[in-house]
């Protein structure tokens, strides 16, 4: 099930609302386990077991882990075995198909092998328990005796699907106790409606274009339909994301749950080392926590450092799909960040802000052309068009109406990519003397309105021919 | 989230609260009271009905995909939610939706469709085999162009299609000298302020057709002499047609339907519809007037095989091999010949060669629209059909 649909928003939950809230306290975080795996189940009625099954074996894991705390070896065997169980579920649902594939190449016969499908989420929800897991063992944490609120926090309803990744950590004490107010419920509804608003009206509008843009045949691709292409992209992939996060921090403030935030801006970052820190938060600081300060970080030599980092890249560009145009993006951003850190540092502090921009932003839609393209080649193809290989043509009519029909949406993207809009609505709603309520109600209102419009509409299917 | 929140946003948060709860818990009162529907008019399409719950539809995760489907359908208010999204796109200045453009003067205009070259190939061959084997039989053929061809200047700004004419030229090089040529561009061009296509339809309109036939009459092998003389009546002022419900635009715009009958005595019809079994005494069905497609009024919508004896003092037939552009062009044919039968390739599975054998026609004409004819792909299945073949 997806927030922005029908279903989601006017049967699952106003059903999920009104049982959290009519049943006593204690019984909460039940219904929240009970309710998310039906969330669950809806779009995976088979591989919820697996989650299930998950939850269980962490849980034991984590009970088992703590107990043997006192005998490092052993605690360290336990986790050892934890981590490859994890590991290997993960690897086998995600990473089968890519791992043959790739032998295949290499070896004289073929391996036959059946396609599975990626049970939903298993990248997000396997992350946690990892977080989990390592957190006991270290005794960042205490281990979680009660298996509901265990199975809370690993299959959640609003981060359960497309994050944040949520540590362990930063979650502990709000399974046992946290509140729930009408301010925060309001705030919650703010920030899911701001979330629904980029993804529906924002992220899906522009994604037509990108659709448009590589559907042209090579031949008639212009440069700038190349460009457009790829900017179109660059906003839909951060509209969406950060609109699903927004939606879910959104939702957990409903039920009373305060997530970090998982997107900062990105887009106006002033370096490739800045962006990484606006973008993708959780897992950027997930895989600080748990890959590279464990590898020893940047407390051991230049060589090993820059080990840890291609270490961190791989790994994330892997996380991100079993593909290798995923990899080089990952080790493209790796290599970029230790040319930030040990070569281009002073040059960067020295150059104008609007340049610093200019940079960022190229280096990153040149990294997005490796994201959307289907294969490696594909990927290089693209960019080829977009630099000016082979014989297109500059500009074509073709690109000028991409480019002016959507003129509206163009801007709003640019200026919604900035803190601008947001500060320029906070200042104008709140930061008076009499804070504009009505105007304020009545935007969120009718984004929230023109939203369910919208939704509605993806379902209207006229049947144009007399029917049978 | 420790910081103190400043008043206003906190009035605006818990106003938000009760707002939300009150609109979602309303929209699930109003679905639980609304009883469901069966046809949209809107849609022209059933809409789903609530799915029967099985253990392989679970397992499989269809029923969940009906269930939504349902929901979606179902839901409260869908028409007027639909409508807000459109009045919403407009604003913004979006001027194509669904492959429709909305062009000046309230004309709308389906995008020129670029054609799968393979099938088109195949269409074409089976086309020449098919001349070739019945060579003392005049083929015309009809390529009529779409709005978005003829009309170009009432594209949206910077609107860009794919090059028809161009596309038209390519069909009538490939086929060559063994079919007669008519070309539909030249008369639609000349009277393009006129009203030749409909403003919410992707068809051409009655006087459109009759336009074209009037130049091409010598081609069909009428005596000059012998023209009927022919006057329009409207028989519909409400028309709304698939393009407006495809985009959502102009969907208060209403037009006239009209039909051209001769001034003097007309010619009785008798129209067989084969497969169907039914017969009835006039090219026009008055109760499509009363539902949504009213076009479907001409020759009853697009049945396989409609078989139309006419008193006309002719004693030629007429094979028509056709899309929906033929239903209002045809009755400019029934004065000059004895038969006209009408064959649409999409619905008909009979064997045309029989056809041939057993009707002996005069002339075979084919009449598509270039956006139907370049995205068919039964044509060459229908024309193919041998008598060697084992079915």
């Amino acid at each position: 099930m997806v927030f922005s649909s029908i279903i989601f928003l006017f049967t699952f939950l106003p059903v999920m609302l009104l049982l959290y809230y009519v049943v006593p306290k204690q019984f909460r975080n039940i219904i929240m386990l009970l309710c998310s795996l039906v969330f669950y189940a809806w779009g995976e009625p088979v591989y919820v077991f697996l989650m299930v099954f998950s939850i269980l074996f962490n849980y034991i894991s984590g009970l088992d882990i703590s107990r043997k705390l006192s005998n490092k070896n052993m605690a360290r065997q336990s986790l050892i075995f934890t981590i490859v169980v994890n590991i290997g579920i993960l690897g086998f649902f995600k990473y089968y198909g890519f791992l043959l594939e790739n032998i295949n190449a290499i070896l004289p016969f073929h391996i036959p092998y059946r396609e599975l499908a990626l049970p939903i989420g298993i990248s997000f929800y396997t992350f946690q328990t990892l977080s989990y897991i390592i957190d006991v063992y270290r005794g960042h944490v205490a281990v979680q005796k009660n298996i509901i609120s265990f199975g809370v926090y690993v299959s959640m309803f609003p981060q359960l699907i497309a994050g944040p990744i949520v540590r362990y950590a930063d979650i502990e004490k709000q399974l046992r106790t946290r509140t729930e107010s009408w301010n925060k419920f309001g705030n919650g509804v703010l920030f899911f409606i701001r979330g629904l608003a980029k993804k529906v009206l924002l992220a899906n509008a522009i994604g037509m274009v990108f659709t448009k843009v590589t559907g042209l045949s090579g031949g008639e691709m212009s440069v700038t339909s190349a460009w457009l292409g790829c900017f179109a992209y660059f906003f839909q992939i951060y509209f969406d994301f950060s609109g699903y996060s927004d939606m879910a921090i959104g939702l957990g403030r409903m039920f009373g749950f305060e997530f970090l935030k998982n997107f900062d801006y990105p887009y106006i970052a002033k370096s490739i080392t800045d962006f990484w820190r606006r973008w993708h938060i959780s897992l950027g600081t997930w895989f600080r926590e748990y890959v590279y300060i464990p590898l020893g970080g940047n407390r051991v030599s230049v060589a090993k450092n820059i080990r840890n980092i291609f270490v961190v890249w791989f790994l994330t560009g892997m996380w991100h799909g079993a593909s290798w145009n995923f990899i080089v993006w990952g080790l493209y951003y790796g290599a970029i960040l230790l040319l930030e850190k040990f070569v281009l540092k002073n040059i960067l502090e020295k150059m104008p802000n609007i340049l610093k921009h200019i940079y960022s932003i190229l280096l990153i839609m040149i990294g997005w052309v490796f994201f959307f393209s289907p294969d490696l080649g594909g990927a290089v193809h693209y960019l080829g068009i977009m630099f000016g290989a082979g014989k297109h043509v500059f500009i074509d009519s073709q690109a000028v109406y991409l480019l002016g029909t959507n003129w509206l949406l163009w801007i709003t993207l640019v200026l919604c990519s900035t803190p601008l809009v947001f500060q320029w609505g906070e200042r104008f709603l709140y930061q008076r003397q009499k804070p504009r309520v009505v105007v304020g109600c009545v935007v969120y209102g009718a984004l929230l309105l023109l939203c369910v419009a919208y939704l509605v509409t993806e379902t209207y299917n006229p049947f144009l021919y007399f029917r049978f | 989230m420790s910081k103190q929140t400043k008043p206003g946003k906190q009035m605006i948060q818990k106003i938000m609260s009760i707002l939300f709860l009150l609109f979602l818990m309303g929209m699930v009162v109003f679905n639980m009271v609304k009883k469901d529907q069966g046809f949209s008019e809107n849609e022209n399409r059933m809409l789903a009905s609530k799915p029967k719950i099985t253990l392989s539809g679970l397992t499989s995760g269809r029923y969940m995909k009906q269930y939504e489907a349902y929901k979606s359908d179902q839901f409260a208010g869908r028409d007027v939610w639909v409508q807000t999204k459109t009045r919403a796109d407009k604003l913004s200045g979006k001027k194509e939706e669904n492959g429709v453009f909305q062009g000046k003067e309230h004309y709308l205009m389906e995008d020129i469709v670029t054609p799968v070259l393979e099938t088109m190939k195949e269409n074409l061959e089976a086309m020449k085999t098919f001349q070739k084997k019945y060579k003392d039989i005049p083929m015309n053929v009809l390529l009529v162009p779409d709005a978005a061809n003829i009309m170009k200047d009432k594209l949206p700004a910077f609107a860009v299609t794919a090059d028809q004419s161009k596309q038209i030229k390519e069909v009538k090089n490939v086929l060559g000298d063994g079919f007669i040529w008519n070309d539909a561009q030249k008369p639609l061009k000349a009277n393009q302020k006129e009203d030749i296509y409909y403003h919410t339809d992707h068809h051409w309109t009655t006087q459109g057709a009759y336009e074209v036939f009037q130049s091409m009459t010598k081609s069909l092998g009428i005596d000059k002499n012998r023209l009927v003389k022919m006057k329009p009546y409207a028989v519909s002022d409400s028309f709304q047609g698939t393009l407006s419900a495809t985009s959502g635009f102009e969907s208060h715009y209403q037009e006239p339907i009209y039909i051209y009958l001769p001034v003097d005595e007309p010619a009785e019809v008798l129209v067989n519809y084969v497969e169907e079994r039914e017969k009835t005494v006039s090219m026009y069905d008055s109760d499509k007037l009363k539902e949504k497609d009213q076009y479907g009024m001409f020759l009853n919508g697009n049945h396989p095989l409609v078989s139309i004896k006419t008193t006309s003092p002719s004693s030629e037939r007429i094979l028509v091999i056709k899309d929906s552009y033929a239903n209002c062009f045809i009755p400019f044919l029934t004065p000059y010949y004895r038969e006209v039968m009408v064959v649409d390739p999409r619905y008909y599975y009979g064997d045309i060669h029989k056809l041939m054998e057993e009707h002996h026609f005069n002339r075979v004409l084919f009449l598509y629209n270039a956006n139907t004819f370049f995205g068919d792909n039964n044509l060459s299945g229908v024309l193919a059909s041998d008598s060697n073949e084992t079915k």
